[in-house]
């Protein structure tokens, strides 16, 4: 009998419960991670991908406490039996949010810091990490104070800071949920070369599987604590066939619908199966997006329309410090328009949004909402007709419970009491949260609370409603609600903003999408045109099928232009 | 908001973390012990002559609203509730609390002499914000003084966070029709008292994220190593000894009496040969610390060796 080549990482039967929590975060959990291998967890949030991340660098159950059974055991030692400290040496972790895990001031410092800890030697300290600044490409920034830094650089820092310890294996947990897909790109790039030339196991939770599938040498799939699935990324097609719901790339969740075999998991394989697929014809634009509407761009407004929801003309905006982050923006929603903001971060579109319900005032120009200047109107009544949620939806939530957190927008806006009960049994019932009703926000998951967020705007029904961000850090289950709760508040004619990275959720919500850069509006017009005109920004169907069917941005676009769909 | 260290090579930048530290001090002394105003002013200018010569004027002065309300806060208070000085030019009526109001000249000008001691003491702060890598007096400390030193440090990291929290919450609030800047005293109260709550709760969050990075990283599991060396060169011996002249002249000065400054009962000023050459002391230093830096910038032989 041959003998069984025994992993780096050996997880067997792990269950773990959070002290005082009744339900395990991890149950029964049995993985087996070999060197050099590049293992993607996946799962809905709350999940227990964090919890497994912790668990495999002891701070579960040593940081956390709590009940734990089974064992984790990396490079032969016990992760309940050592310490953190002696795992730090061969386990490096990378957390979610690069802030929270920043002690020093500048890059070169926190790089040091681990080393510091471990009291090496300064000689063979400098020579560690010169090299790990050289090979991340972070010499330039090595004296920067880490607020100057960039999301994606202060990741790379925090990678950096780990690396640097020379660990066998790294963890990250959702490194690039903070970061706009450029950045994303990048530092998922540097770390598969790290998996590959250092042979690093590497574990990666992730959400956006866009972004990483391509990269797994395994997969495992978690699903309220429980591992239903591990194995290869072309294990998974197979087992994820008929689910309602799986974590899989777009494209390759497209070709589940169909018969056969050779489901493609990146957009090269998707752009090869779509040339074997198709005729070899250029399909018409209106054959796969017949209800595509006319661009309005260039329309000219005839005198009798209402009041447009949001008109802005030359409006200009630099901040203190100097930086110009609107740049003579001109631009027109109607009521009852989706319109999506795309473009990488500091393009102005956040700051271009703040100025609709006054959070920030026009440096130049001029900005009217509904037919009012919104110059000299306070934020509290421009939000009558202007709801926005903000990045953080922890930061919308202030009450003890769900209801009262509604209450407190209803109040604000003083609607008559009487109406209150209704207004949020609607609101929850809505968005689904019901159950949530005597919740204590807090203790909710990512996902609810951002739903939480969302009645609090959504209860009094403001006429526009600007998103900024509402898919960061969200699993792919927690989007497809959210872009049902927004089609149907647009369908009942409120006009809908969303300032968004998220290429593909953008596609399947809204009609017309603006590209901002550097401060300007670079394009606007109906999705199909801006994404199909654009090489980076836009979705891995339209990757997929340039070329043959240049119109195809959503899943259902792409179905049809298979012919999967009648 | 306050600008905060950034690395730049200048003399100044680039000295020991303890020169640094005993110039600021000395300056800081020197505006403490003189109790002539126009001292003061000379440790201001001072203070701005080593700023531009570290390439920071511009965010050294940007400190400037923080100096004139603490300024003229002082300079305002004082009159309306010193009793003191001779020379009367206004009697008030009698209010609650301050009393019958009586303001004189003298508490006037000791009041604005306050409010200036208290702008060049914030100034000369600021240059050591500036110009001293926060890292580096972590670095200095060993043993215990340097777990209360890396609590300060990661307090003063986390302070730009916490206000930005502090900002996206109230925008967060008010975007959804909450007033939290409007209002009665009492309903500013109310409706700032959650936000508190949450910007404390959401530190908390942060301050638990951290201590997991940390331990992650190790942190705790014994005696520390230093990354950074720090060598005293002739540069900081210069610093040294100019901040040692700088303090020895200054108490000698106020020791022989020389830069008395007395505003009660009415305004006195002592004045003697020596007078003028210590109002001018702080300026002549910085100016010798400028000039080093000058040379230090351009000669390659003086960066070497200081």
């Amino acid at each position: 009998m041959g003998m069984e080549k025994i992993g780096l990482l050996e997880i067997e039967d792990l269950s773990y419960a959070y002290p005082g929590c009744e339900e395990a975060a991890l149950k029964n959990v049995t993985l087996s991670v070999r060197q050099g291998e590049f293992l993607l967890l996946l799962g809905a949030s709350g999940s227990g991908k964090s919890t497994l991340c912790r668990a495999v660098n002891g701070l579960v159950p040593h940081f956390y406490g709590g009940r734990i059974e089974g064992s984790v055991k990396v490079d032969g030692m016990d992760t309940v039996t050592s310490t953190v400290s002696e795992l730090s040496r061969t386990v490096g972790m990378v957390f979610q949010d690069p802030e929270n895990q920043m002690v020093t001031d500048s890059a070169l410092s926190e790089v040091a810091f681990g080393l510091e800890n471990l009291g090496l030697e300064r000689l063979q300290m400098k020579k560690r990490v010169e090299e790990v600044l050289a090979s991340l490409r972070l010499s330039d920034i090595r004296d920067r104070s880490i607020n100057e830094l960039s999301g994606g650089q202060q990741q790379k820092v925090a990678l950096a800071s780990v690396l640097v310890m020379h660990p066998k294996v790294l963890v990250l947990d959702e490194p690039t949920s903070q970061l706009d897909p450029i950045s994303a790109e990048d530092f998922l790039s540097q770390l598969k070369a790290l998996n590959d030339e250092l042979g690093l196991i590497v574990i990666l939770a992730e959400h956006r599987v866009e972004r990483c599938f391509h990269f797994a040498d395994r997969v495992a799939v978690l699903d309220r604590g429980r591992m239903t699935f591990a194995g290869e990324p072309s294990e998974m097609t197979e087992w994820s066939r008929g689910k309602r719901w799986v974590p899989l790339p777009s494209i390759t969740r497209l070709f589940l619908d169909g018969k056969g075999i050779g489901v493609p998991l990146t957009v090269k394989q998707g752009r090869l199966k779509v040339a074997e697929m198709v005729p070899p014809q250029v399909i018409a634009d209106d054959t796969v997006a017949p209800e595509r509407p006319k661009s309005r761009r260039k329309e000219k407004r005839p005198d009798d329309r209402p009041p447009a929801a949001v008109e802005v003309s030359g409006l200009w905006h630099v901040y203190e410090e100097g930086t110009e982050a609107v740049r003579g923006v001109d631009l027109v929603i109607e009521r009852s328009e989706f319109v999506a903001l795309i473009g990488e971060n500091g393009s102005g579109k956040t700051t271009l949004v703040k100025h609709f319900n006054g959070l920030l005032r026009p440096g130049k120009g001029k900005v009217t909402i509904e037919g009012r200047n919104a110059k000299g109107i306070e934020v509290a009544e421009l939000a009558r007709a202007c709801g926005m949620l903000g990045q953080n939806p922890n930061l919308q939530l202030l009450a003890a419970t769900t209801q009262a957190e509604l209450e407190i927008s209803l109040a604000a806006m003083d609607v008559p009491r009487e109406s209150w009960g209704a207004l949020i049994d609607d609101t929850l019932e809505m968005l689904e949260i019901e159950e949530f009703r005597d919740a204590n926000p807090q203790d909710l998951s990512c996902g609810e609370r951002e739903r939480v967020a969302l009645a609090s705007v959504l209860v009094y029904r403001p006429d526009i409603l600007v998103l900024d961000e509402p898919t960061r850090g969200v699993d792919q289950g927690t989007k497809d609600r959210l872009a049902a709760y927004l089609r149907r508040y647009n369908s009942e004619g409120h006009t809908v903003i969303l300032v968004t990275h998220d290429i593909e959720f953008a596609a399947e919500c809204c009609d017309r999408v603006l590209l901002m850069g550097n401060g300007q509006v670079l394009a606007d017009g109906d999705k199909h045109d801006v994404l199909a005109g654009s090489l980076f920004f836009t979705t891995q169907y339209n990757k997929c099928f340039r070329g043959v069917a240049d119109g195809v941005v959503t899943r259902e676009e792409a179905s049809r232009a298979l012919g999967v769909l009648p | 908001m306050i600008p905060a260290f950034r690395r730049r090579d200048s003399f100044l930048h680039r000295r020991h973390p303890a020169s640094a530290i005993l110039l600021v001090a000395a300056l800081v002394a020197v505006a403490l012990i003189a109790d002539n105003p126009f001292f003061q002013v000379t440790v201001i200018i001072a203070t701005a002559i080593l700023a531009r010569s570290a390439g920071v004027f511009k965010e050294w002065f940007s400190w400037w609203k923080i100096c004139l309300i603490v300024g003229l806060a002082t300079a305002i208070i004082n009159p309306l509730v010193s009793r003191e000085g001779a020379t009367i030019i206004w009697n008030g009526p009698t209010l609650p609390v301050l009393g019958h109001l009586r303001i004189s000249w003298e508490a006037v000008a000791f009041g604005a002499g306050m409010g200036l001691r208290l702008a060049a003491i914030i100034w000369v702060f600021a240059l050591l914000t500036l110009t001293v890598d926060p890292d580096s007096v972590l670095g200095l400390l060993r043993g215990r003084g340097s777990k209360s030193a890396l609590v300060t440090a990661l307090t003063l990291r986390m302070v730009p966070t916490t206000v930005r929290d502090a900002g996206d919450l109230m925008d967060a609030q008010r975007s959804r029709g909450v007033v939290v800047d409007s209002g009665s005293k009492w309903a500013l109260l109310k409706s700032r008292l959650p936000l508190l709550k949450r910007v404390l709760s959401t530190s908390l969050d942060r301050g638990i994220g951290l201590a997991e990075a940390m331990e992650a990283r190790a942190y705790g599991s014994g005696r520390r190593s230093r990354y950074r060396e720090y060598h005293f060169a002739v540069g900081d011996m210069v610093t040294v000894v100019v901040a040692v002249m700088l303090l020895g002249a200054v108490i000698a000065g106020a020791a022989s009496g020389i830069l008395s400054f007395k505003y009660y009962p009415s305004i006195s000023i002592s004045y003697g040969p020596g007078t003028l050459a210590l109002l001018l002391s702080p300026l002549v230093l910085a100016a010798l610390l400028a000039l080093l830096s000058w040379g230090w910038r351009r000669s390659d032989y003086l960066r070497l060796r200081t």
